[in-house]
């Protein structure tokens, strides 16, 4: 118990320095926040454009009227935010640490290393300039009163969504890896890049065959499609639930045994 | 030109040393298709059958090809010239005897050497699943690859030009390349668009980059059309020729480099 207890005080040690850390660091140059800010704004008007141009052809996208989409959107972009502000930027970090042949100087630490470095930078400066003014636009687009929303289906449709960010960064982890054993994995990680981007289709939009692919063998609708749909209301939350926690497991259970198997391969060039 | 090809040569050898590399980026390609082609189904779908899927398609694979020939998917070139700029790097590229936005774009073609040959393969596809209506598309084509190409490199350049000015170079990128992306027909047809604010789009450079070249492929266009589609992309063409190499002297006139 006393160990467990210590474990967990380590952990949580690592995310306040890291967040410090990476805090002092966004806030050294304020001045290059700018250009990001316009960036991500601009990226969403984009976005509702493009729904608002959709929309002007058809009434319905695979049964979602105009507002369940921009609730989609919201919750899109907000899966996205939480994926890039935090582990693409510690992945990132991880292929040039392994490229360079420095990573042993993070395996000497003290800390359990895959925790440390998942969770190496925790940029919340980044999260608030990008994430927050496109998200409070966004729902100021929503017409909250017209969406079917019950408390019940909504706490499933949040923890689906926690559930399906911890699966989806397990699953791009696992995409990093073959730097390992191959010296480069920047186009093998782009594949994440390439699956999340179907954020415009609901999860009612896709056959049976490519619901069951993009949920259990490449777990990127749970970030954003089910958890949506479960809090509409269009499909019953528990078994979405459960499917979500066992996707979860597994793929954090691969990460941590495929971590294992690399660092065995890893060589350094120090 | 023979040093070009040279460079073209050497970078394309570069990137053959990460064969996985090479798999993992046409799988990006074909997934990315993919997902497009699962969009534009519901999309079309959800017409009730008013739209037909097939053009759609055929719409994007030769966008994408144009994009990639073109070099103006996400502006990676552009993103190529910043980050030398940023590392201090230009000054080696200033030193040589060549000209060096020529000299970095032959560079850089050899790098995505990939891309052009997925561009290749995209190509003919959509002109399969949807063949032009006669060798005049085909013509008309080609002419406004040539004029897309010149458009997508100056901005490609302008892009690249920022680092002269700014250490944060990315955020402004990104932000216009959002903004090019829409105004393109690169993520939606411009025929899609409200009649009036197409009008008004199809004035700007943007669609020169990736509609103008795909819509005259696939559509029969009169002798009018054709002329003012001509002459607003050749025109913009030129412009932004000009504005590209006067910022490009401009911007070198105040770089400092650090000790070479």
């Amino acid at each position: 118990m006393k160990e467990l207890v210590s474990k967990i005080k380590m952990r949580l040690n690592i995310l306040r320095v890291n967040t410090v850390n990476t805090f002092q660091g966004e806030t050294a140059y304020f001045g290059n926040n700018w250009g990001n800010i316009l960036s991500t704004f601009l990226y969403t008007v984009v976005q509702i454009l493009f729904v608002q141009v959709l929309y002007s052809q058809i009434n319905t996208f695979a049964g979602y009227d105009k507002n369940q989409m921009y609730f989609l959107l919201f919750v899109s972009q907000l899966g996205f935010y939480t994926n890039w502000t935090w582990g693409e930027v510690n992945h990132r970090l991880l292929i040039e640490d392994v490229r360079r042949g420095i990573l042993d100087f993070l395996l000497v630490l003290p800390v359990p290393s895959l925790w440390y470095v998942t969770f190496r930078k925790i940029p919340l400066l980044t999260i608030a300039r990008d994430a927050l003014p496109n998200l409070v636009l966004l729902a100021w687009l929503i017409n909250w009163a017209h969406l079917p929303l019950v408390v019940g289906n909504v706490v499933l449709a949040v923890l689906i969504f926690i559930l399906g960010i911890i699966a989806w960064e397990s699953f791009c982890f696992l995409l990093l890896l073959p730097v390992f054993w191959h010296g480069e994995s920047k186009q093998i990680y782009s594949l994440c890049y390439v699956l999340r981007d179907n954020e415009n289709v609901p999860w009612e939009g896709y056959r049976p065959v490519f619901q069951f692919t993009f949920s259990v063998i490449v777990p990127t609708l749970f970030m954003a499609m089910i958890p949506v749909s479960v809090a509409l209301g269009k499909v019953d939350g528990w078994p979405m639930f459960s499917l979500a926690v066992a996707v979860a497991t597994v793929f954090v259970i691969l990460k941590k045994i495929f971590w294992k198997i690399a660092l065995k391969n890893y060589t350094s060039a120090s | 030109m023979k040093l070009f090809f040279s460079v073209v040569k050497f970078n394309w050898l570069k990137i053959l040393a990460y064969p996985f590399e090479i798999i993992a980026f046409f799988a990006c390609r074909l997934i990315a298709l993919g997902m497009l082609a699962l969009f534009w189904y519901a999309f079309a779908q959800s017409t009730g059958g008013t739209m037909d899927f097939k053009p759609l398609v055929a719409y994007f694979l030769v966008a994408a090809a144009i994009k990639d020939l073109t070099f103006s998917t996400d502006f990676k070139f552009g993103r190529y010239i910043q980050k030398i700029i940023m590392q201090g790097e230009i000054s080696n590229y200033f030193i040589k005897p060549v000209k060096t936005v020529p000299f970095l774009f032959f560079s850089y073609a050899g790098e995505n050497g990939m891309g052009i040959v997925y561009a290749f393969i995209s190509l003919t596809i959509g002109l399969v699943v949807l063949p032009p209506a006669s060798w005049v598309n085909i013509l008309a084509f080609i002419i406004f690859l040539f004029i897309a190409l010149f458009v997508s490199v100056a901005f490609n350049t302008l892009i690249g030009i920022i680092s002269f000015h700014s250490t944060e170079g990315s955020g402004f990128r990104n932000a216009i390349n959002h903004v090019i992306k829409i105004l393109s027909g690169a993520i939606i047809p411009l025929t899609l668009f409200p009649i009036g604010i197409r009008e008004i789009i199809l004035l700007l450079p943007f669609p020169a980059l990736v509609f103008t070249p795909a819509y005259v492929l696939q559509n029969n266009l009169s002798g009018g059309e054709m002329f003012f589609t001509f002459s607003v992309s050749l025109g913009w063409a030129i412009v932004l020729f000009f504005l590209t190499h006067y910022l490009w002297r401009y911007s070198v006139k105040k770089y400092e480099g650090v000790g070479i």
